[in-house]
């Protein structure tokens, strides 16, 4: 975290940039750091960035993981159910309607209400996958074209808003959509610790209820526990957390696949375990990447969204192909 | 625990799966449920273990109805082992087993609990699998790892689907003697869907006989399976051969009418 807050366009070293954050926090105690503008880079500039690509990776992890055990499929993830896609929807709609139609929910906080839409537009994808899913004889790879399918539906939506909209606004949609971390601020950052926090301590809660559901229904039943409610609590709380990261970095894919089957292969299938190691391998992925995104060019910096595309769809390919006969999950 | 369910009845739609089936069921007693394909066997465990809803009758464990019993503290009460079950390349047996003992964990594991996977690993003799992965194991093994599950759940209802299913005749042995064992030592009653009809002649202390929904005989085994009873339900003919170990059923030639199917 440190390195990345460190590199950039300009490169600051690690003492005065431990030493910007440090004097932030405590003015007193520690000096300001010797470069003019080293507190402003890594304050203004970078840490938000940093504190979004963390907390998303975090989320997105973390929603992929849950809905791999809810749904049984180890080929799911926001992404891969649509939801990247039609919380994307929900967000861009709520940029380009939002001022103009909606001004007395406007009001309330543009973020909030972006988060909002995004959440909705998800949780409305999530439900369509969650009928489906549930209709007899649907098969694991059913689920994922249904959600290549509702992807698209909620794409074509976005192509609309961007035909739609004005130019100014069609520029911001299109660079926004290809996913990135330039909607970093701080009012994103205090607004995605309290969901990330509370989304992670209610799914790490139901950890052994997960558990129970991988060895099927029944047995989860057997063992006291309302699949139905579990199922629908996971997919809400998932698909919260990670709408609203979605709502201010657009669309990020795959890392909700990579990050849970990574850390199955090194630490096992327990939930209590697998839910915060995915977060944290999802933290690492994406703030690498972002970094390498915004440096491997520099002063250019290209979206980490395409970086995550090439990365993770050779990691899709390569489960897709290393489960031959065999099976994923 | 005792079990009692008295008329019950389901319905799928306008098809009646079950139709007023009565019968109890003693602690430290194995009750098998036997019949043809589709005449209602795993319906009925279905419904005992709350995971079907009923038409009409009642089910009484020891005289509570099971729907109105918090499903977290029925879970201490009813261990079940499903015809099919699924699990992850990830899951290791022990993981697997350790999901018994879910209706008694809060969060953490204790040594105590550690203690009653392995002695339920143990009792169908596959501790030594405790570290391998459920996909690595043969279709027997994996049968004993679920039994084990229920077994460490500790409950006072057995209920197994076909749990003999897909085991070899050595396999099914020491599953229905385990389980036997099992019911006299702790005092659990037992109700197991078997298609085996000697399995349940040599290990159950009484049947029920299930054809298209309805109890056809119920009773003590040498009872119910009788050639006249065997050859209506199931539409073969047999013979029960009485031997110094015991009686056995031998199946002799389908019936002219199912033969032509």
């Amino acid at each position: 975290m440190l390195i990345a807050a460190g590199i950039g366009t300009v490169v600051t070293p690690p003492g005065d940039t431990l030493l910007a954050i440090l004097h932030a926090l405590s003015p007193t105690m520690f000096p300001a750091p010797s470069g003019p503008r080293t507190s402003l880079i890594v304050l203004d500039f970078r840490l938000p960035r940093i504190l979004l690509a963390i907390l998303t990776g975090t989320c997105l992890a973390v929603a992929g993981t849950v809905m791999q055990g809810l749904l049984r499929n180890p080929l799911v993830s926001p992404f891969t159910l649509g939801l990247s896609s039609a919380a994307s929807f929900g967000a861009a709609f709520a940029i380009v309607i939002g001022p103009g139609l909606l001004v007395p929910f406007w009001a309330f906080g543009d973020n909030a209400f972006i988060i909002l839409c995004a959440f909705l537009s998800g949780w409305l994808s999530m439900m369509l996958v969650y009928s489906i899913s549930k209709l007899r004889g649907t098969t694991q790879a059913t689920l994922i074209l249904a959600g290549v399918v509702i992807g698209y539906i909620f794409s074509a939506g976005v192509l609309a808003l961007k035909y739609l909209t004005n130019n100014e606004k069609l520029r911001e949609l299109v660079v926004w959509l290809m996913g990135g971390m330039w909607g970093a601020n701080w009012n994103a950052v205090i607004m995605l610790i309290p969901i990330t926090l509370i989304s992670f301590v209610i799914l790490e809660w139901k950890a052994w209820d997960l558990n129970a559901l991988v060895a099927g229904d029944d047995i989860a039943k057997n063992v006291g526990i309302d699949v139905n409610r579990l199922r629908l609590l996971g997919l809400l709380t998932s698909t919260f957390a990670a709408s609203a990261c979605l709502a201010f970095t657009g669309i990020i894919g795959f890392i909700g696949l990579m990050a849970p089957h990574i850390c199955r292969m090194i630490i096992g299938g327990d939930y209590r375990y697998l839910i915060p190691c995915a977060g944290l391998m999802g933290a690492l992925i994406l703030l690498v990447s972002d970094t390498v995104a915004r440096t491997i060019m520099s002063p250019v910096e290209i979206p980490v969204g395409i970086i995550m595309y090439v990365v993770g769809g050779f990691f899709f390919l390569f489960l897709i192909l290393r489960a031959r006969g065999k099976g994923l999950f | 625990m005792e079990l009692v369910v008295d008329k019950l009845t389901k319905n799928y739609g306008d098809t009646r799966a079950l139709d007023c089936v009565s019968f109890s069921l003693c602690p430290g007693n194995v009750l098998a449920l036997v019949g043809p394909n589709g005449s209602g066997k795993s319906t009925l465990i279905k419904i005992v273990a709350t995971f079907f809803p009923k038409t009409s009758g009642s089910v009484l464990l020891d005289g509570n109805d099971v729907f109105s019993i918090d499903p977290a503290e029925l879970a201490r009460y009813i261990g079940y082992v499903p015809q099919f079950f699924s699990y992850t390349k990830y899951s290791t047996v022990f993981e697997m087993v350790l999901l018994g003992r879910r209706p008694h964990i809060k969060w953490t594991v204790t040594k105590e609990e550690l203690e009653r996977v392995q002695d339920a690993l143990d009792a169908l003799d596959i501790g030594h699998l405790a570290g391998k992965y459920v996909d690595e194991l043969s279709g027997g093994e994996r049968q004993k790892v679920f039994i084990a599950r229920a077994i460490a759940q500790e409950p006072g209802l057995f209920l197994l689907d076909e749990p003999t299913a897909s085991l070899d005749i050595r396999h099914q042995s020491e599953v229905m003697e385990v389980i036997q064992h099992f019911a006299q030592k702790k005092r659990s009653a037992v109700l197991i869907a078997v298609h085996d009809l000697n399995l349940a002649l040599r290990y159950a202390d009484s049947v029920l006989m299930l054809h298209e929904g309805r109890t056809a005989g119920y009773g003590h085994p040498e009872n119910v399976l009788t050639p006249e009873q065997i050859e209506r339900v199931f539409g073969i003919e047999s013979e029960v051969v009485t031997t110094r170990n015991g009686k056995f059923i031998l199946p002799l030639r389908a019936k002219k009418k199912t033969a032509g199917i």
